[in-house]
């Protein structure tokens, strides 16, 4: 099968491992919004080039779609919600950033041990790929789980979609068009009313922290 | 003034009621006349062979039972009609009462016919749930909504266990009927047979309120209307002891020995309990429930007579105690409701339940008084009544199943029980002398008692009724046995001898006994209006008579509770404040407590326990998004890892 070479697939992969450890590791919101960013753009050459490499228009396509939609837009708007609420810091409970960072490389020991069984894809590293795409998922739920600000949980979500949309990639060798097209207009409709809700968390308690919300609880 | 309406309905209602019990009596005797259902039993609007539809047998046992059933409705609906009438001046809607009412009384129905396991949960279930709602009648009161509570509670894990012996003689037959269950017994295992019974014993003993299981009846009880209540305590209790026999006896069958001496301990255990629990209270009505505890520890030890004689294939033995059995049923039916009906009536002359309130009523309610008289006659087993006659026959066969025995503990544990009845015996007399001489008797110990005035006529008259009705039944022996050989019929197996064969001559004899105490009590009489007889002012050491001179109800059962401290937990706390010297007291304070032993010991620390179990679950939903993330996280990481 045609496509890009081994190696250099390896090295976009070592890129989404190291930014979806980094996003794990950083401390400030800004930084892991940034390491998202360099992440989706990952993602997006990545199909950009297996559209190059097979003459598939629609998979060119959906890689400029993602560089526009996902790589372009979300981290603008996140980015103006971070500057209205002042928040700098991610918020650590449960874990510190070193152990969180041990954690999530727990997690992606686990990812390759569970995917063992699918190691008969037919590109070698193609099984790489889907293993770190599981961890991908991984990372965005622990993400989810040590952080308390409300971005930093988005970004776990982001992570999250980035993981299943790698995933579902090297699974089918590129999903249809309209498949890809609604996930990705899925999550920006997602995060667009994620941004809309933080600014009423943010009228309604000054902060970003989820830690709020128990309030709530009946 | 009072709604015609609302007269006119409640009139309506308990008169159809009544009414309705006793057509149900005159049918009763004149099928009884004819045909051999007694013993076969009598199918009716059940379609054979259907698998989960509703089936109804009648046979002889479940014909002594109705009896009782009908009885019950017939005089708890008569006095209701008087008894209502207090709900009415106080503009409470009596709907709820009437539909409850008589659903309850149906479902007893239900549970008496039931001929299989699911019309048989189907009706129980109905019976708890509407006589739950009747005990929360007066649900103004918190103290009501708790005891109601507290039953709901129990008779729910009651049936827990009910349904699961049901489900699982369904998975084992097939079948739910009671017959099928009866042919498949023998083929179970010891222990499943053994399990199915401790079920059984713990779902029907909870209702029959065997000790301990029976923290429940005293609240409700007395928390209920006084109808219900002696509905209650005269009649579902029995309902429960029905279906011991329906269910233990005919069809898990024989069973191992252990069964009869599980009965027999723990009704000793309960009339013991249940009496003295009885003798140190000072509420009017939990005082009788306590006593209904009482009652049902000698019905079940009568049970366990019989199931131990069975076992020993000792036939006279077995005869006596089932005879014992029913005998005492009929009584204790008709005594406990008079006495509640007495209770309710001083209730709703006075406004409360406290014996330390009352006093002196007997003047101010007489005929209220001779009624609740003749029912402590009856129910602490005095000569002349029936219940001595129960608690005699009774002792016979105790004794009879130990002159059988050659040897080994249950020659020693069988005399044991007898001695244990004796004393149960003795308080029981104890006990009512306090509730009858604390209300009745001496001068009124509060406003409220002073200003007692008799109730409706029909409250005071359907005691009497009932208490004649025991009479007739002890007058007229002949016809209460042959009552009593119907349910025999059936669970006697083999040859079916006429109940003469079994007890002969001396309970013939009751009535000639009773006859002559009568016409002795009158002698007595007579002879003493001849005397010289000087009325004076009660001698008062000079001081002013009052009432705090006389015995509080704490008081009278002192010795008791002082010589049983150890059963009864009992615990005091005196505080005195001398003045200057120790000779003259400025003030004393005296604080008595009785522990509720079996709630401190079995029921608080198995809450304790699941609250606790309930507050570390809880742990896991506070609240916290973080938490359920993680959860998501664990959850996603096990799927994939078992999944793979």
């Amino acid at each position: 099968m045609s496509g890009i070479s081994e190696n250099w697939l390896n090295l976009v992969l070592l890129v989404l491992l190291a930014s979806g450890l980094s996003i794990v590791y950083s401390s400030r919101v800004e930084k892991a919004l940034n390491w998202w960013t360099v992440q989706t753009v990952a993602v997006s050459l990545l199909i950009l080039a297996q559209g190059i490499y097979q003459n598939e228009l629609e998979v060119i396509f959906v890689g400029i779609l993602l560089l526009i939609g996902k790589a372009g837009v979300i981290p603008i708007l996140l980015r103006r919600v971070l500057k209205e609420s002042k928040t700098e810091w991610v918020g650590e409970i449960y874990l510190k950033r070193a152990s969180s960072l041990v954690v999530a490389g727990g997690l992606t020991i686990i990812a390759y041990d569970v995917t063992k069984p699918l190691m008969a894809l037919p590109q070698s590293g193609f099984r790489n790929g889907l293993a770190v795409a599981i961890a991908l998922i991984f990372f965005g739920l622990l993400l989810m789980m040590i952080r308390k600000v409300a971005i930093v949980q988005v970004l776990g979500i982001l992570l999250i979609d980035n993981g299943i949309f790698l995933a579902g990639f090297f699974l089918t060798q590129g999903m249809p068009l309209l498949v890809e097209m609604g996930s990705m207009f899925d999550i920006l409709v997602g995060i667009v009313i994620i941004v809309i809700l933080s600014k009423q968390m943010l009228e309604n308690y000054d902060s970003l922290n989820v830690d709020h919300m128990r309030s709530l609880k009946g | 003034m009072l709604n015609k309406e609302s007269q006119f309905v409640r009139q309506l209602f308990m008169s159809l009621s009544f009414v309705l019990a006793g057509a149900g009596l005159v049918w009763g005797f004149v099928t009884i006349q004819g045909g051999n259902w007694i013993n076969t039993g009598l199918r009716f609007f059940t379609s054979a062979g259907a698998g989960l539809s509703f089936s109804w047998k009648l046979d002889g046992l479940t014909v002594f039972f109705l009896f009782i059933l009908l009885l019950g409705q017939g005089f708890s609906s008569l006095y209701s009609i008087g008894y209502l009438k207090e709900y009415e001046e106080k503009k409470k809607s009596l709907w709820p009462f009437y539909a409850n009412w008589f659903l309850f009384l149906g479902s007893m129905f239900g549970v008496l016919l039931a001929d299989d396991g699911f019309s048989f949960l189907f009706t129980w279930e109905m019976m708890s749930l509407f006589s739950f709602f009747l005990v929360l009648y007066e649900n103004e009161d918190r103290q009501n909504r708790n005891s109601a509570y507290i039953y709901l509670v129990m008779t729910h894990v009651g049936t827990v266990f009910l349904t699961a012996a049901t489900l699982f003689l369904y998975t084992k037959t097939g079948s739910f009927a009671f017959e099928v269950w009866a042919g498949a017994a023998p083929t179970l295992t010891a222990i499943q047979l053994n399990l199915l019974f401790i079920a059984f014993f713990i779902g029907l003993g909870t209702k029959a309120g065997f000790v301990p299981f029976h923290i429940w009846l005293p609240y409700a009880h007395s928390a209920a209307p006084s109808p219900v209540s002696s509905l209650m305590s005269g009649v579902m209790v029995n309902v429960a002891l029905y279906l011991f026999l329906r269910l233990v006896w005919l069809t898990l069958g024989p069973g191992p020995i252990w069964w009869g001496w599980l009965f027999l301990l723990v009704g000793a255990l309960s009339a013991i309990v249940g009496i003295l629990s009885a003798s140190v209270q000072s509420d009017l009505k939990k005082l009788l429930a306590y006593s209904t505890i009482e009652n049902v520890g000698i019905l079940g030890m009568a049970l366990g007579s019989a199931l131990l004689a069975r076992s020993w294939n000792n036939v006279w033995a077995m005869d006596l105690a089932l005879v014992a059995f029913f005998w005492h049923t009929l009584q204790h039916m008709l005594f406990k409701s008079s006495l509640f009906m007495g209770a309710g009536n001083i209730i709703q002359a006075t406004h409360t339940r406290n014996l330390d309130r009352l006093g002196g009523l007997l003047k101010r309610m007489p005929k209220t008084g001779l009624g609740a008289l003749i029912g402590i006659l009856g129910i602490t087993a005095l000569p002349p009544l029936g219940g001595f006659w129960g608690e005699l026959i009774l002792f016979q066969s105790l004794w009879m199943n130990t002159l059988n025995l050659t040897n080994g503990w249950g020659k020693v544990i069988l005399p044991l029980a007898i001695g244990v009845l004796a004393l149960v015996g003795g308080l029981a007399m104890a006990t009512f002398v306090k509730w009858f001489g604390i209300s009745f008797l001496g001068q009124a110990r509060s406003q409220m008692a002073e200003r007692a005035k008799e109730v409706h006529p029909v409250q005071y008259i359907t005691p009497f009724l009932v208490s004649s009705l025991a009479v007739l039944s002890v007058l007229w022996p002949a016809a209460t046995l042959g009552l009593i050989n119907l349910p025999l019929s059936v669970l006697r197996t083999g040859e079916s001898l006429g109940i003469e064969s079994v007890i002969g001559k001396p309970l013939i004899m009751s009535s000639i006994y009773l006859i002559i105490l009568c016409l002795l009590t009158v002698v007595v009489v007579i002879l003493s209006k001849r005397g010289v007889r000087r009325v004076t002012a009660t001698w008062n050491c000079g001081g002013p008579l009052t009432s705090s001179m006389q015995y509080t109800a704490t008081g009278l059962t002192k010795p008791i509770r002082i010589l049983f401290s150890k059963v009864l937990g009992s615990q005091r706390n005196v505080e005195r404040d001398f003045a200057g010297t120790r000779y003259s007291l400025r003030s004393l304070r005296y604080e008595g407590r009785i522990k509720e032993v079996y709630e401190d010991i079995f029921y608080r620390p198995s809450i304790r326990g699941l609250l606790w179990l309930a507050s570390q679950i809880r742990k896991l939903q506070e609240g916290s998004i973080h938490l359920y993330l993680g959860y998501l996280l664990i959850t996603v990481i096990v799927v994939l890892i078992v999944g793979r």
